[in-house]
């Protein structure tokens, strides 16, 4: 269970593989990889295909990614969820504000 | 007919007796023709039977006999007399046949009514159920406007309460954001309590340092004997004040661990606040939907129908008034079966004036008696014929039910 920086750090494209339960134990390694791409990183996407199931601090921690990569203007893509996830990232509105592949 | 004439005329010997003959058979004669000629079945029936009758009693009075005496020797007078019983005969017969008519059609009249009235009290109560009705589905219709005017409504508390979830499931994510936030800047704090640690590891160092020298001072000071005596003073002062360094520095230890302690426990109540699961609330806004589906689908359905039952009650009343009209039919089926009635007292009335008139003859002894019961009889008849004509002319002018509009309502 982890999350991982593919993309190196310093490209333009971040690539974030997420495993396991993503939950709020996953925090500070998720800020490792937030202050390793923020400077660089254009794009997001966000590979949720390993992850097994959320919380509401995982929503949280992807709020405050968004918060990073510049808000509004931010560009991030959530892919390969599972039915269930994809269900509970619509509830919390994130279709709105991510892009759910 | 013309038989009977001449048989008479061929035994004729009286001059009298053949005028009076004559008259009688000429106006029995012309009353015939001309009550055929004005198309009168009745007359025509009435005036046949008093001639036939007067006639044949002539035939046998001619003869000097009674009429009903069956002692004669005179065939023409027998037959005569026959004809008279046989028409006798027919006369009660006639007379019970219009009694009959009479009674069976005044049943037909009160059976007629009775029902008519049963029916028509029916209707009116079915109508009045119908307007009853019709009434609770309007007050139904008014009273869910009603309620949406004042803003209670059942979409409105549904679309409130898909709200309210969407406010508390935004309310959950945002906390957990900044709970992660809180723990980041928990993990800073975290950093400049390690560097504390780390300077007063080196604070040790020093103190400790000091104290070493301040013993070598001390040793130095007491080989310079006399000479000495002062420095070892101020070694000593050294010495004390770098174990009360010491001393603070532990204690400034023992509070940083504290407080490093403190930030575990913060971040373990940290971590119980950003998590919430969020499936329950999935679900929850699952059902919310079903629900709302239902009821969406329930009203829609409760209109249709209320309009529905709105359409058929207008369509009862519609129906309730046609068969309200039908029933006219008993008041003219009364009508007729009164007119039927009556027609049978008339026949039973002139029935009977035909068999009185030949009860009558019975008495007549001479020609004279016999033109003076012819008279009478005469008559009688004509006051039948008025009574039957004056049904004639009020005879029902209704031919079918046609559509009066009648308003009962």
């Amino acid at each position: 269970m982890g999350v991982e920086l593919k993309s190196g750090s310093g490209s333009s494209e971040a690539i974030i593989v997420i495993s396991g339960r993503f939950d709020f134990s996953m925090n500070s390694d998720f800020r490792k990889i937030l202050a390793d791409s923020a400077e660089t990183a254009v794009k997001y996407t966000i590979d949720m295909g390993a992850v097994e199931d959320i919380d509401s601090s995982a929503l949280g921690m992807l709020l405050l990614l968004r918060d990073k990569a510049g808000g509004d203007a931010a560009n991030i893509d959530i892919v390969k969820c599972n039915p269930d996830i994809v269900e509970m990232l619509r509830m919390a509105n994130f279709q709105s504000m991510f892009n759910i592949k | 007919m013309h038989a009977c004439i001449k048989e008479m005329s061929q035994e004729n010997t009286s001059n009298t007796y053949s005028m009076i003959n004559y008259v009688v058979i000429t106006a029995a004669t012309v009353l015939v023709l001309l009550f055929w000629y004005l198309d009168m079945p009745g007359m025509l029936l009435a005036t046949s039977l008093t001639g036939f009758i007067i006639i044949f009693r002539m035939g046998r009075a001619r003869s000097g006999e009674p009429v009903l005496d069956t002692d004669t020797s005179n065939p023409a007078a027998d037959a005569a007399a026959q004809q008279n019983m046989v028409y006798a005969e027919l006369a009660a017969r006639l007379q019970a046949e219009s009694e009959s008519i009479s009674n069976e059609t005044a049943r037909i009249s009160s059976m007629v009514g009775e029902a008519s009235s049963e029916l028509s009290s029916s209707f009116e109560l079915l109508h009045q159920q119908s307007s009853e009705q019709r009434a609770l589905v309007d007050e139904m219709m008014t009273g869910k406007d009603d309620m949406e005017e004042e803003g209670v409504s059942l979409r409105g508390f549904i679309d409130d309460t898909e709200q309210m979830m969407s406010f508390f499931i935004e309310t959950i994510i945002n906390t957990s954001k900044e709970s992660v936030r809180l723990v980041y800047k928990l993990d800073d704090l975290s950093e400049q309590v390690i560097s504390i640690e780390t300077s007063l590891k080196d604070l040790k160092f020093i103190s400790d340092q000091t104290n070493l020298l301040a013993l070598n001072a001390s040793i130095e000071a007491a080989r310079a004997g006399e000479l000495g005596r002062g420095f070892a003073v101020v070694a000593d002062e050294v010495r004390t004040l770098s174990m009360s360094s010491c001393d603070f520095s532990n204690q400034i230890h023992d509070i940083v661990a504290q407080t490093a302690q403190g930030m575990k426990d913060a971040r373990e109540v940290i971590n119980e606040i950003a998590s919430r699961d969020m499936r329950y609330v999935i679900d929850a806004k699952a059902k919310i939907n079903k629900i709302s589906g239902a009821i969406q689908t329930i009203q829609t359905k409760s209109e249709e129908n209320m309009k529905k039952v709105s359409g058929i009650a207008a369509n009862i009343d519609d129906s309730v008034g046609v068969a309200v009209r039908t029933l006219q039919f008993g008041d003219i089926v009364k009508q007729l079966a009164d007119h039927v009635a009556n027609r049978g007292n008339n026949i039973s009335a002139a029935s009977a004036i035909v068999e009185g008139s030949i009860s009558m003859d019975n008495d007549a002894k001479n020609d004279t008696e016999l033109f003076e019961n012819f008279v009478a009889v005469s008559q009688a008849c004509t006051e039948a014929i008025v009574m039957i004509d004056s049904i004639q002319d009020s005879s029902v002018s209704q031919e079918k039910m046609d559509a009066g509009d009648i308003d009962l309502f």
